[in-house]
């Protein structure tokens, strides 16, 4: 399978001020195989690839590219060159078409070389897409289709160029298991065309179906290339980690309250969700499992108002109450965490003070309106050392965290807020194993506190080892809800594609 | 749009034939006139279509007075003239704010048989004025070279022929403008050798603010200022303002303003300002439509310069019947 | 990726408060750097420029309009807002002042409050178009813009209305209460000071910068946006209202057909004193130190005579240096990429 070298790194390093970011890496990577590159948040492996791609310089090493010592210093160099990336968020122009975006920079023209020849463009964009066997109309406009199907337009994008390398940057990370699926064939239709693929993904069971090498690496550090055959998930992250983690772990027994906290019944919304009702006691993790779009952001976003329910009824405590808004869900003591911290959840330019007391501000004021610093900051430093968040002090900008210490922060602002229900929406996505573990032991401490937790999450591992009881939907239906100790994968997928026939 | 009002116009003139009866008794008929100023908001156009409008009642003709808001806006009052074509009316009244630009929207007016009068400021098409012309009959106006030219003459004799003069414009992209400095420097130049000029600097549009600033600026770096001229209201006004920020004693630095406005006024009765030159924005509305009522009904041919006049009024005969006239508030 | 260690930039390495608080400052102090050079350029060409006369009449009463609109300005833009209707905003305010207080011969106190509150009504009518009507700020400001511009013209029947009968209405701006300083420079720096404190020491500035860097999650925070974006466009119009009175003061009457083009120096102003267009970031000293950038550069221009089309050119190549050095400084800060 495995042909000649394509490219290879030595000794690579890249310093930024104050840190090396990476330090002396070695990597190679084959025609006609997958290699993945694996490490936690902060490991360097974004660095590496923006090396490769151009986006930044290197300080020392060498990279060798079919053959020849060459020096990618641009995005455009590396294009030429025959490098691809295809970025974790989709650079695509939502406006255009299928064959527009494909072929942007690059449009075919008319012999007056002013104006487009655009039946040579869905021509060439319809030949491209065949080749790779995507199934495409390449007239359809981007911003209209899902995420899944973007993608395969980033990658034919990418292969357009006629480039021997493709970096595929966590490309299944909002993808189904069926998108995720399609998207193997394609990967593997590419190897056997004879493309190298570097494949960079937090989904260590993907690695077993599609990687050919695992490359480790750990704190800017190259620790160890493998083939998949002769290794394990449990070998990789430890690796990654450095230490032993257990992906099998369970909740451990809590006594569990008997008062319902929160109760919805009959939630509806116009586009999608059908009648929810569940309970959520004191003290609990309710987890939420289902596949994309099966309506759980969505039920979130209802019951703490951000969209309009059709119909539906809400108790906290007993007591009826309208959630018109979210202004209406904080006062009832609802705190939502976004699975898109950086959209939804966070200011990134300004401190961490200022997102600590976000959602209490009018806590941190005398009578005359006037802000009380002193305060703030004192629950900010409060918050820091609470909930571990790594940074030099109360007043770093958000943006310079990890995503793990951004996820914290979210947290800590709604425990400002001293909201009795955290609604967490997928609480670990873009985080590193070892933060992940300090998320789950954060939610652990919470729950004993007598917070009381719904916690949405699309991996099933980590459904299972926090909820106490775990809701699955499909379809914007509730199809069942599971004790922990009835649970497991298989019985959660079974009610996952419980569709409507 | 120009289709639209193209078809009203067609409607509406075929309507006005029907309604007639006949073209025997055009004398009987309220003419319709269109007035194209420079500029709406300034006084001074304010005063020119009150002298339009009233002579129109006169006469049996409806004056529609329109003009763009600042008087920098060539293109906008362009598509007034062309919309004013297309509604056919018996004559239009022109104020050139485009002097080349309006040429051939004025021949377009010219080969759908309308007659135009210019006022305040004629086109440069080429080609004289006249019955002949493809331009306009003529013009009602200021001769502003000549206003510019009293104001120098006045000026120079205010300060006894020497000393540092500065002139402050509102506009060095509008003809009239040009000319109130133009007709200004060359006098002083040829005249008063004795006086030293400043370099002209403009308040674009007239703002008084800033021609506040200028000349607050002026009077700090030239502490032998001896006189100031400025060649509108809006500018004038602004001098005044800075010499009182100044704390000046009035009449220290002579000044000489432009038109008339309340404010200006009460300056110069308080001889804040020593005077201004006032045209006859009265006179030129009243001429135009004088001018082109008579063309139309009587084949009158109008003459190709109506001149209307320019006086330099002070506090002493400010309230003369004659001056007061042409002065508005 | 790297970034969780480039947090160790700025104040908290240094032991010393005074140069932590210069790093933290540091694009103030380029601008009052700025400031500086161009003051000491045009005072060693012709000494007269830092005459105590040319200061205080030739640079600081030529802020005071500008100035007032720009510190206003500056809420609406740290919401990544705009608001274009502040220039013909001031005229309208100048109007219904002169309309009040002179036809109706209230007191001279009365014009601030006549003023402030029509600006604020025109504000928060903004505000309501924006947060409401869910329109773009630019198009909701231009139709008050241009809305403000006719409703001056027809209230003032398009003539000037003079305060003479007011007494003492033109000391607002041109009297001097303390020593030889200008009221209206002592009113602009008073309203500068208020706005300073609102931005940084209360619950609306906050909710201001909150905005600007994300609106979505500063509702999803429990914050009614909403309602907070139609209190900022009322501060923003407060501001406008006020200079309305100073421009009256000046001027000795209402213009109507003055005011158009006022909102682009504004914004200029506050745009080469660092405040971002894109929200979320700013300081009132910026916008005080960019507008008096604005107004030294062209006082000092019109003292060494250059030719006024000159003028306008150096005025905008100022503004492209400005806001590219800040961009320039914040890139190498690594606050933006």
């Amino acid at each position: 399978m495995a042909g000649s070298q394509l490219l290879s790194l030595e000794g690579v390093s890249k310093e930024f001020p104050g840190v090396k970011a990476l330090d002396n890496v070695r990597f190679d990577l084959n025609a006609g195989e997958v290699h993945a590159i694996v490490g936690e948040n902060g490991a360097g492996k974004s660095t590496l690839m923006k090396i490769l791609s151009g986006i930044y310089k290197k300080d020392t090493g060498v990279i060798t590219y079919q053959g020849d010592h060459v020096n990618v210093s641009s995005p455009h160099e590396a294009q030429s060159l025959g490098i691809s990336i295809i970025h974790q968020e989709l650079n695509l122009m939502p406006h255009l078409t299928v064959a527009e975006n494909i072929f942007i920079g690059r449009e075919p023209r008319r012999k007056s070389r002013i104006f487009l020849n655009n039946s040579k463009l869905v021509k060439d964009a319809q030949a491209l897409l065949d080749e790779l066997n995507i199934v495409l109309d390449p007239k359809e406009l981007v911003g209209e289709m899902t995420i899944a199907r973007q993608q395969m337009v980033e990658i034919a994008k990418a292969v357009s160029y006629r480039g021997e390398v493709i970096i595929m940057d966590e490309p299944t990370s909002s993808l189904t298991p069926s998108e995720t699926e399609a998207l193997f064939k394609i990967i593997n239709s590419l190897k056997a065309n004879g493309k190298g693929i570097i494949y960079i993904s937090h989904r260590l069971e993907e690695l077993d179906v599609i990687s050919d090498r695992i490359t480790v690496i750990r704190d800017g550090q190259y620790v160890k290339t493998m083939k998949t055959k002769e290794t394990s998930i449990p070998e990789v992250i430890s690796l990654m980690v450095g230490r032993k983690v257990d992906q099998d772990q369970r909740p451990d027994k809590r006594a569990l309250s008997k008062d319902v906290v929160l109760k919805a019944e009959n939630i509806s919304t116009k586009k999608l969700l059908k009648d929810v009702s569940f309970e959520l006691r004191k003290g609990e993790i309710l987890g939420f499992a289902g596949l994309m779009g099966a309506g759980r952001t969505e039920l979130a976003r209802a019951l703490i108002g951000a969209d309009p329910k059709t119909s539906g009824k809400v108790w906290l405590k007993g007591q009826e109450i309208s959630i018109k808004n979210p202004h209406d869900a904080v006062q009832a003591g609802i705190g939502y965490l976004s699975e898109d911290r950086k959209r939804y959840g966070l200011l990134l330019i300004q401190d961490i003070t200022f997102n600590v007391i976000m959602a209490s501000i009018p806590k941190y004021v005398n009578k005359f309106g006037i802000f009380k610093k002193g305060p703030a900051a004192g629950i900010a430093r409060d918050s820091i050392a609470k909930l571990r968040i790594r940074t030099p002090s109360e007043k770093q900008f958000v943006k310079n965290l990890s995503g793990g210490n951004q996820q914290k922060v979210v947290i800590a602002k709604w425990l400002a807020r001293d909201c009795e229900i955290l609604i967490f929406d997928e609480p670990t996505r873009g985080i590193d194993v070892g933060a992940k573990d300090e998320i789950y032991k954060l939610l652990t401490q919470l729950a004993n506190e007598g917070k009381s937790i719904i916690m949405i999450s699309s991996e099933l591992p980590e459904v299972l080892r926090m909820s106490d009881r775990i809701a699955v939907m499909c379809e914007g239906r509730l199809t069942g809800i599971i004790e922990n100790k009835d649970a497991d994968q298989n019985l959660i997928m079974q009610y996952a594609t419980k569709f409507r026939d | 749009m120009k289709k639209l009002l193209t078809g009203i116009a067609a409607v509406s003139a075929l309507a006005l034939v029907v309604s007639t009866g006949s073209a025997v008794h055009a004398a009987d008929k309220t003419l319709n006139l269109q007035f194209i100023a420079k500029g709406f908001t300034h006084q001074f156009w304010q005063a020119v279509k009150k002298g339009a409008e009233d002579e129109a009642k006169k006469m049996n003709a409806t004056v529609n007075f329109v003009g763009p808001a600042s008087e920098t806006m060539i293109d906008t009052q362009l598509q007034m003239l062309d919309s004013a074509v297309a509604l056919k009316p018996d004559g239009i009244g022109y104020a050139a704010l485009g002097t080349t630009e309006s040429c051939s929207h004025l021949a377009a007016a010219n080969k759908a048989g309308i007659p135009v009068y210019m006022f305040d400021t004629a086109a440069k098409c080429g080609g004289t004025l006249g019955t002949a012309s493809t331009t306009a009959l003529g013009v009602a106006y200021t001769d502003s070279l000549g206003a510019g030219k009293l104001a120098a003459d006045k000026m120079g004799a205010l300060i006894g022929g020497k000393g540092k003069v500065f002139v402050i414009g509102h506009s060095q992209t509008n003809q009239t403008g040009i000319d109130r400095v133009a007709g200004f420097v060359n006098e002083i130049k040829a005249k008063f050798k004795g006086i030293t000029l400043l370099p002209v600097q403009y308040a674009e549009g007239g703002d008084n603010q800033k021609a506040q600033d200028i000349v607050s600026t002026v009077l700090v770096s030239n502490k032998d200022l001896k006189g100031v001229y400025g060649t509108n209201e809006g500018v004038a006004e602004g001098a005044g303002q800075a010499f009182k920020a100044a704390k000046l004693n009035k009449g220290k630095i002579k000044l000489i303003g432009f038109d008339s406005g309340a404010q200006q006024i009460a300056n110069i009765k308080s001889g804040l300002e020593t005077g201004a030159i006032t045209q006859n924005p009265i006179g030129i509305g009243a001429k135009t439509v004088d001018n082109l009522v008579n063309y139309i009904r009587n084949k009158t041919v109008p003459g190709v310069v109506t001149d209307t006049g320019f006086y330099y009024y002070d506090a002493k005969n400010v309230a003369d019947p004659k001056i007061a006239a042409d002065l508005y508030n | 990726m790297s970034t969780t260690v480039k947090a160790t930039t700025s104040e908290e390495v240094s032991g010393n408060k005074f140069m932590a608080l210069i790093r933290r400052e540091i694009g103030q102090v380029f601008a009052i750097a700025g400031l500086v050079i161009i003051f000491a350029f045009f005072s060693f060409m012709k000494p007269v420029f830092y005459s105590w006369a040319n200061v205080s009449n030739g640079i600081l009463m030529s802020t005071t309009v500008t100035g007032l609109l720009a510190v206003g300005i500056t809420f609406v833009i740290i919401t990544g807002g705009i608001d274009l209707s502040i220039g013909t905003g001031t005229t309208l305010c100048a109007i219904l002042v002169a309309h009040y207080v002179v036809g109706w011969h209230l007191p001279l106190w009365s014009g601030f409050v006549i003023g402030m509150s029509f600006g604020a009504l025109i504000g928060a009518l903004n505000g309501a178009m924006i947060a409401f009507l869910k329109l773009p700020p630019f198009i909701a400001t231009l139709a008050t813009m241009k809305a403000a511009q006719g409703l001056a013209l027809i209230i003032s029947h398009l003539t000037p209305i003079r305060f003479d009968t007011v007494k003492g209405w033109e000391s607002i701006a041109q009297g001097n209460l303390i020593g030889s300083i200008p009221n209206g420079v002592l009113i602009l720096f008073g309203a500068a000071i208020v706005a300073w404190f609102i931005l940084n020491r209360t619950v609306i500035g906050r909710y201001t910068f909150a905005i600007g860097s994300n609106g979505e999650a500063t509702k999803l925070s429990g914050v009614k946006v909403e309602r907070w974006l139609i209190l900022i466009y009322a501060l923003c119009g407060l501001f406008v209202g006020l200079a309305a009175v100073v421009l009256t003061a000046r001027l000795g009457a209402a213009e109507p057909d003055l005011g158009l083009g006022y909102e682009l120096e504004a914004i200029a102003a506050v745009i080469i004193g660092g405040t971002s267009l894109l929200g979320g970031k700013g300081t009132i000293s910026g916008t005080i130190i960019g507008a008096l950038i604005m107004a030294v550069l062209t006082n000092g221009l019109r003292i060494l005579q250059v030719q006024q089309e000159w003028q306008y050119v150096v005025v905008g190549i100022v503004i492209v240096i400005a806001v590219f050095g800040d961009n320039v400084r914040r890139r190498r800060a690594g606050e933006i990429s």
